[in-house]
């Protein structure tokens, strides 16, 4: 999937062949957006994140 | 402050009532940075209100619906459901953005959050893993000091008293006035008004109104029938006896039904009980259940001096444009964060002592859609219509002198309304910026204060003086006569636990500091001595009991959650990469933490010497009189 992305903090776009590392991340963000919507429809995500909360490690 | 576009991307992909939320805090963000270019965000099935806003540069309509009904349906792959996605976010990634500002605050849109782009980001995104890992995460994070509060006290279930509408704005402009610059003065310019929205409204929606409704010497009251759940419904039977006191007892009003299609049974059962009369005409009463779209219904709401409404997007509507709400508050809802907005607004709620209401049970089970009968709506409306039109005696506290004149109203009504078994009721007002700022919703009688509202108050206390510093003194909002012996004890209860709150808060600071002392002087994080590591994992260990310490204190007692609550969430968004700066931040956070149970302690001791007895000079100089709580 080849995607436009800008540079982190904001400096512009550029075209991104497969294989680079930051096309991976999107498309992992892609799959999360969508798995995400998909609860949401079904109600299964209440606004509360106590599973990604922890204290101190 | 510069004349350079600042470009702003505002993300909402919730419903209608948060996106005129939204538009109101935006509203007041446009006019102290005219230069701010605002993107809106929204769902295709609620951008209208931002389509028709004339300063917003452009709405992005998130096709949820194409995107999701393919999978739903079992039509469509997950793969190509990802190609329409990533189709759709393209043209945003490629663009360059000042500000993202996500007032979602849900999971799914902190991940269009963290592919965008942008110089600041504030609400919910994600951290960036690292892509070279196979099983690199990208955690949910909370930008800023306001989303920690949202995600770990109002998503955390924990009552406060801040309105949506006031988080919002104090977050984006103080976010603008570190990054871009000191705002423009704007005076007191407001943020609703009547022409809030450019509408399309078609001559011949108008003329389906009728005559009468172009008469300009006639007041119309608009009655939002139905709400987005059962559960918070007031029944028919409700509405017409109400619709009836109010056309009997001012002829000079008339009624406009309003609703979605599936509220038409609603329309029916309300004429079926009001009958046939000539007060109940069809002169007096207008239907538009099933008709309206946006324009409108934004349109009449527009015209109407007042607006009816359970908790529904009507009352976000009417106070962006300025319509006075009686907001009946049925079932579970949080008043002071989603009530009408503004000047002059009332709400009456009956949720206290529900149980439904505290369990979120069916519609069936809530006590409170009965206590909210409609002589109270009426009594509490025509009291308010009073109010406006003629002076009462000015001295004294404004609150305690609406409480004493709504209670003689009610008297000379004959209607009787016991607070603890009936409905509460409340009054917004917008305070000045020395006062703690922001709409709060005043007692409109004198009921008691529990436990629930004293925490609530002293938690809007705390936040103000954590991000903004816009704070009132404390206990402004106290007033003797609604302090009851049963809050005294439980506040009583409380007093020995918040001390030891704060001493594990002070000690946890005082820990984290020497772990940043400790880990600045290694070299490595990854290599040390032993007797180094051995320290650090005490160290760790030590956090770790004292944060286990104030999950249990949370856990006991009411007042003290957001504590605990909040220390999970600072502790979740910590940034540093390095031990050392991880120890720094920690710090901070404690003492954050500290200066928040010191607020509620101050609270607590006020409250406490508030309710002493005090010796009042008697009329028989021989007796003492002593005057306590109730």
């Amino acid at each position: 999937m080849t995607l436009l992305i800008g540079a982190k903090g904001g400096a512009g776009g550029e075209t991104v062949d497969d294989s680079t590392l930051e096309e991976i991340n999107v498309e992992r963000m892609l799959v999360g957006f969508l798995r995400a919507l998909i609860s949401e429809q079904f109600g299964e995500q209440s606004g509360r994140y106590e599973s990604e909360i922890g204290g101190h490690a | 402050m510069s004349n350079q576009k600042v470009r702003c991307m505002v993300i909402q992909l919730t419903r209608l009532g948060d996106t005129l939320q939204s538009l109101m805090a935006l509203r007041a963000a446009k006019q102290l940075y005219p230069n701010l270019e605002i993107h809106f965000v929204a769902r295709e099935g609620f951008a209208d209100a931002a389509k028709r806003i004339p300063w917003i540069e452009k709405v992005v309509t998130f096709p949820s619906e194409k995107i999701l009904a393919p999978i739903l349906n079992e039509t469509g792959s997950q793969s190509q459901a990802l190609s329409e996605l990533a189709r759709w976010i393209s043209p945003l990634v490629g663009s360059q953005w000042d500000f993202i500002v996500n007032w979602s605050y849900s999971e799914s849109s902190s991940y269009l959050t963290g592919i965008l782009p942008a110089r600041v980001k504030l609400g919910f995104s994600r951290a960036v893993g690292n892509p070279s890992l196979a099983n690199s995460t990208t955690p949910l994070v909370a930008t800023d000091g306001w989303s920690h509060y949202v995600q770990g006290v109002i998503q955390g279930g924990i009552r406060q008293n801040i309105h949506l509408t006031d988080i919002l704005t104090t977050q984006l402009l103080t976010a603008l006035q570190i990054h871009v610059g000191e705002p423009s003065d704007a005076g007191d310019a407001p943020v609703t008004s009547k022409s809030f929205f450019h509408l399309k409204t078609e001559a011949a929606s108008e003329l389906a109104l009728g005559s009468r409704w172009r008469d300009p010497s006639r007041k119309w009251i608009a009655f939002q029938l139905g709400a987005g759940k059962e559960d918070k419904t007031w029944d028919p039977d409700h509405w017409a006896t109400l619709a009836e006191k109010i056309l009997q007892n001012h002829p000079e009003y008339g009624i406009v039904l309003m609703g979605g299609e599936k509220d038409r049974w609603r329309e029916e059962a309300l004429r079926h009980a009001l009958g046939d009369s000539d007060v109940t005409s069809g002169r007096n009463i207008i239907s538009l259940v099933g008709k309206s779209n946006f324009d409108l219904w934004a349109s009449v709401i527009s015209r109407c001096q007042w607006l009816f409404s359970c908790d529904t997007a009507a009352v976000h509507l009417a106070s962006v444009l300025g319509t006075r709400v009686m907001n009946l508050s049925i079932g579970p809802a949080r008043l002071n964060e989603t009530g009408p907005y503004g000047n002059g607004h009332y709400v009456l709620s009956a949720q206290h002592g529900c149980p439904a209401c505290s369990q979120a049970g069916t519609a069936e089970g809530h006590v409170c859609r009965a206590r909210l009968r409609p002589e109270i709506v009426y009594g509490t409306w025509s009291f308010a219509v009073e109010m406006s039109s003629i002076s009462f005696n000015t001295s004294g506290n404004p609150s305690a002198r609406r409480a004493k004149n709504l209670n003689r109203h009610f008297e000379r009504l004959g209607i009787r309304n016991n607070s603890d078994t009936g409905a509460r009721i409340f009054r917004s007002r917008i305070r000045s910026t020395t006062d703690g700022g922001g709409v709060v919703y005043e007692p409109a009688d004198d009921h008691p204060m529990d436990l629930n509202e004293w925490t609530s108050t002293v938690m809007g206390h705390i936040a103000r003086a954590w991000y903004c510093g816009w704070v009132p003194p404390v206990g402004s909002e106290l007033t003797r006569v609604r302090i009851t012996t049963e809050l005294i004890q439980k506040l009583r209860e409380l007093d020995e636990s918040s001390q030891l709150l704060s001493k594990i808060c002070e000690e946890a600071n005082r820990t984290a500091l020497i772990l940043n002392r400790r880990s600045a002087r290694l070299r490595s994080d990854k290599v040390m001595r032993i007797d180094d590591r051995e320290e650090l994992n005490e160290l760790g260990r030590r956090l770790r009991d004292l944060d286990l310490l104030i999950e249990r204190l949370g856990k006991t007692h009411v007042p003290l959650q957001a504590f605990a609550q909040m220390s999970k969430v600072l502790m979740h968004n910590l940034q540093g990469e390095k031990l050392a700066n991880l120890g720094k931040e920690s710090a901070n956070c404690y003492r954050q933490l500290a200066e928040g149970v010191k607020i509620l302690r101050d609270w607590l001791k006020h409250t406490l010497q508030l309710a002493r007895p005090v010796a009042i000079a008697p009329a028989n100089p021989g007796l003492i009189a002593v005057e306590g709580a109730r």
